[in-house]
C-alpha cells in the first residue's frame, strides 16, 4: 500500500509537474499583476454617440422592410440614427448573433464603415495615435479567443500596440488590446490550459490534469500522514538526547553516540558523520539504509514494501523510518566502507 | 544535498499540502462543470406557453415582434420623452414594450400598444414572467422584492436593484431575479452556481467575498507552494533518473 501511494506520487508528479509549477506562477501573477494596466484599458475613454434628431425623421417600424426581428433597439452610431435589428442571440454578447443594422431615416440596410469605424478606434483612446490598418475580421479572432461574431480590428502605432476591437453589429468598443493585456491573456491560456486557443476552460486536456493533481495531492498527504503516525512529523520543544552504541558491520568497530532522540535515525547519523546508502534522501522509497537493531522495533509500511519478511524479522530495519530515541544498539553498514567493497 | 531537500519539501508540504488539496478539488470543479449550465441557461427559454396563453395566437407566443401592432410609435415616444436613451422594442410576455434609460425618471416600461408606462411589477407579474421563462416544473417555493442595497443576496449585484427574487423549488433552488422596473430577468442561479462561488473563493482564498485575488495570504500560501514544488520536481528527477546510480552520492 505505501509502495503505490510513494510510486504513485511519483508518477503522477512526473506527468503534472511542469504544469503545477505553471499553476503556481501564472496564480502568482494573478495576484501581483496590476489589474488596471492587465485589462488594456489605460487608454479606453468613452465615445459620445448621441446627436439629436427630429423624431420626425425617424422611419416608422411597420415601414421597414423586415421581418421576424426579436428585438429592435434605437442605436446612435456618431450622431447618425441606426435600428438595430436583432433575429437571433445568445445569454452571452460573444455568442454568435444574427443582427442587421438599418439606417433609421432611409431604412436601408447601412454596415458600419470602414470611415466611420476608424473614426470610432481613435475617438476611443485618450491620446494621439495613428492607425496602422482596419481590417473586418470573421471568427474565430486570435486576440479575442470567445468571440463568435465579425469584429473589425483597428491598429494603433502607439508603444504599445494597441488594437481596437470594434463590435460590427453595433459599433461598440469590445476592447483595446495592447501588450499588457497580451500578457495576462498569455497568462490566462497558461493557467486554463487553453493550448488550442478556445478562451474558455472546459476541456478534457484540463480535466485530465486536473484528477491527475488530485490524486498527486492525496497521495502526498497520504504520505504525510504516514509519516506522522511514524513520529517523523512532531515539532519537537524541548529537544532530549539519546546514547546509541552503533556498531560498523565489516570493522566490527562500536563506538557510542549521543544522538537528537526526536530526529530520524538517518539525519541523526549523518550528523556524526555516519553516512548510511541512500538515494532517496531518507524518504523510505529506495531501501537502502539498511541496520539491524537488537531491541524490537515497530514495522512500517516503508519497511514492509521494501525489506523482505526474513529480514525484518531477523531484526532489520531502515534509519529513515524510526527515531533515534528509538534504538540503543544498532549496526550499520557505512556509504564508503560499502562503495569500497563493490 | 538531496536529503535536505526532501525534509524541506515535507516540512513546506505540511504546512501548504491541504491548500494543493483544495486547488485541486476547486479546480477539478470549475473545468469540469459547462460554465454555460453553472450561469443557469438551461433554466431559462425565451417562451413558454402557459395556460394563461392557451388562446394567444403563434406570433404572440413565438417572440417575433409584429411591428404593425405597434400603435405607439417612436416618434411618439421621442417627443414625449425627448431625453429617452438605449431604446429597446420587445417582448414582456406576451405584450410588445419599450424599454428605456431617462436621466429623470430612470430605467422606464412602456406598452407599446397603448403608449400608457407601465407601473414597477407587483407580486402576481413576477410570479407570472418567472414561470413563463422558468424551463423547469417545479412550483414557486418564495417571492421577495429586494430594493436595498443592505438586503441584497451576495448571489446578486447590487446594480441590478430593485428585483423580484422567485425561488422554485427543488433541491438546486433555481432562483430568478426579475427587475422591477425593466421587467426583464437579469440574473439565474441555483445550487451549481453557488457552489462554483464557494470553489472560487477556496482557489483564490479570500474567503470573505471572493472578490479579491490580490491578497497576501494566496501570495504567501503561493510562494511556499512554488518552493515546495519546485523541490518535488527536483525528487522526482533524481528519483527516476538517478535510480540506478547506487549511493554514490
Amino acid at each position: 500500500m505505501f509502495k503505490l501511494n510513494t510510486s504513485l506520487h511519483k508518477w503522477l508528479s512526473l506527468l503534472v509537474g511542469i504544469q503545477l509549477l505553471i499553476w503556481l506562477g501564472t496564480g502568482l501573477y494573478f495576484n501581483l499583476m496590476d489589474h488596471q494596466k492587465a485589462s488594456g484599458a489605460v487608454h479606453l475613454r468613452p465615445v459620445n454617440h448621441n446627436a439629436s434628431t427630429s423624431p420626425t425623421q425617424l422611419i416608422p417600424f411597420d415601414q421597414l422592410a423586415f421581418d421576424g426581428a426579436k428585438q429592435i433597439k434605437l442605436l446612435w452610431i456618431l450622431g447618425h440614427p441606426y435600428y438595430q435589428l436583432t433575429f437571433e442571440s445568445g445569454p452571452h454578447a460573444y455568442q454568435h448573433k444574427s443582427v442587421t443594422l438599418v439606417d433609421a431615416k432611409s431604412g436601408a440596410v447601412r454596415p458600419l464603415s470602414e470611415t466611420l469605424v476608424r473614426t470610432i478606434a481613435v475617438k476611443s483612446y485618450d491620446g494621439a495615435v495613428n492607425i496602422i490598418s482596419a481590417n473586418l475580421l470573421t471568427p474565430p479572432i486570435d486576440e479575442l479567443p470567445r468571440e463568435e461574431n465579425p469584429v473589425w480590428q483597428v491598429k494603433f502605432d502607439d508603444a504599445n500596440n494597441t488594437n481596437v476591437y470594434i463590435d460590427a453589429n453595433s459599433g461598440a468598443v469590445l476592447a483595446h488590446v495592447n501588450d499588457d493585456r497580451r500578457l495576462k491573456d498569455l497568462m490566462l491560456m497558461l493557467h486554463f490550459m487553453d493550448y488550442f486557443n478556445t478562451g474558455g476552460f472546459n476541456h478534457w486536456l484540463i480535466i485530465v490534469f486536473a484528477i491527475a493533481s488530485l490524486l498527486l495531492s492525496m497521495t502526498g498527504i497520504t504520505w504525510l500522514v504516514e509519516r506522522f503516525k511514524s513520529g517523523q512529523l512532531r515539532i519537537m520543544l524541548k529537544p532530549s538526547s539519546q546514547q546509541v552504541t552503533v556498531t560498523e558491520q565489516s570493522s566490527q568497530q562500536s563506538n557510542t553516540l549521543t544522538l537528537k532522540a526526536q530526529q530520524p535515525l538517518f539525519d541523526a547519523l549523518a550528523q556524526h558523520n555516519v553516512l548510511l546508502p541512500s538515494n532517496c534522501g531518507g524518504g523510505g522509497t529506495c531501501g537502502m539504509c539498511r541496520i539491524h537493531s537488537e531491541q524490537p522495533l515497530k514495522i512500517t509500511e516503508a519497511e514492509q514494501a521494501r525489506l523482505s519478511k526474513s529480514k525484518l524479522d531477523e531484526g532489520y530495519r531502515l534509519a529513515c523510518q524510526h527515531m533515534a530515541g528509538e534504538v540503543t544498539h544498532i549496526t550499520v553498514r557505512t556509504q564508503k566502507k560499502s562503495a569500497k567493497a563493490q | 544535498m538531496i536529503k535536505k531537500i526532501r525534509k524541506y519539501h515535507k516540512w513546506l508540504m505540511a504546512f501548504v499540502g491541504i491548500q494543493f488539496l483544495i486547488w485541486s478539488l476547486t479546480g477539478l470543479y470549475m473545468v469540469s462543470m459547462d460554465i454555460h449550465f453553472i450561469h443557469g441557461e438551461h433554466l431559462r427559454v425565451e417562451h413558454r406557453r402557459v395556460e394563461h396563453l392557451r388562446d394567444a395566437s403563434p406570433q404572440q407566443t413565438n417572440q417575433t415582434l409584429a411591428l404593425d401592432k405597434v400603435n405607439y410609435s417612436l416618434s411618439n415616444l421621442l417627443s414625449e420623452y425627448p431625453h429617452a436613451q438605449n431604446i429597446t422594442l420587445g417582448h414582456m410576455l406576451d405584450k410588445q414594450v419599450y424599454r428605456f434609460m431617462d436621466h429623470a425618471r430612470g430605467k422606464v416600461l412602456i406598452d407599446a400598444d397603448s403608449g400608457k408606462r407601465l407601473a414597477p411589477l407587483n407580486e402576481a407579474q413576477a410570479l407570472n414572467l418567472a414561470q413563463y421563462h422558468f424551463s423547469g416544473t417545479a412550483a414557486v417555493a418564495s417571492a421577495k422584492l429586494i430594493s436595498d442595497v443592505e438586503n441584497t443576496p451576495p448571489e446578486l449585484s447590487p446594480r441590478h436593484l430593485p428585483v423580484w427574487q422567485i425561488t422554485f423549488a427543488g433541491f438546486s433552488s433555481p432562483t430568478f431575479y426579475i427587475n422591477q422596473y425593466t421587467a426583464e430577468i437579469v440574473t439565474t442561479r441555483h445550487l451549481a452556481w453557488r457552489m462554483f462561488d464557494w470553489m472560487w473563493r477556496f482557489h483564490i482564498m479570500d474567503y470573505d467575498d471572493g472578490e479579491n485575488v490580490a491578497n497576501w495570504f494566496l501570495l504567501l500560501i503561493a510562494l511556499l507552494g512554488c518552493v515546495a514544488a519546485s523541490m518535488g520536481a527536483v525528487l522526482t528527477y533524481q528519483r527516476i533518473c538517478n535510480n540506478k546510480q547506487a549511493g554514490a552520492k
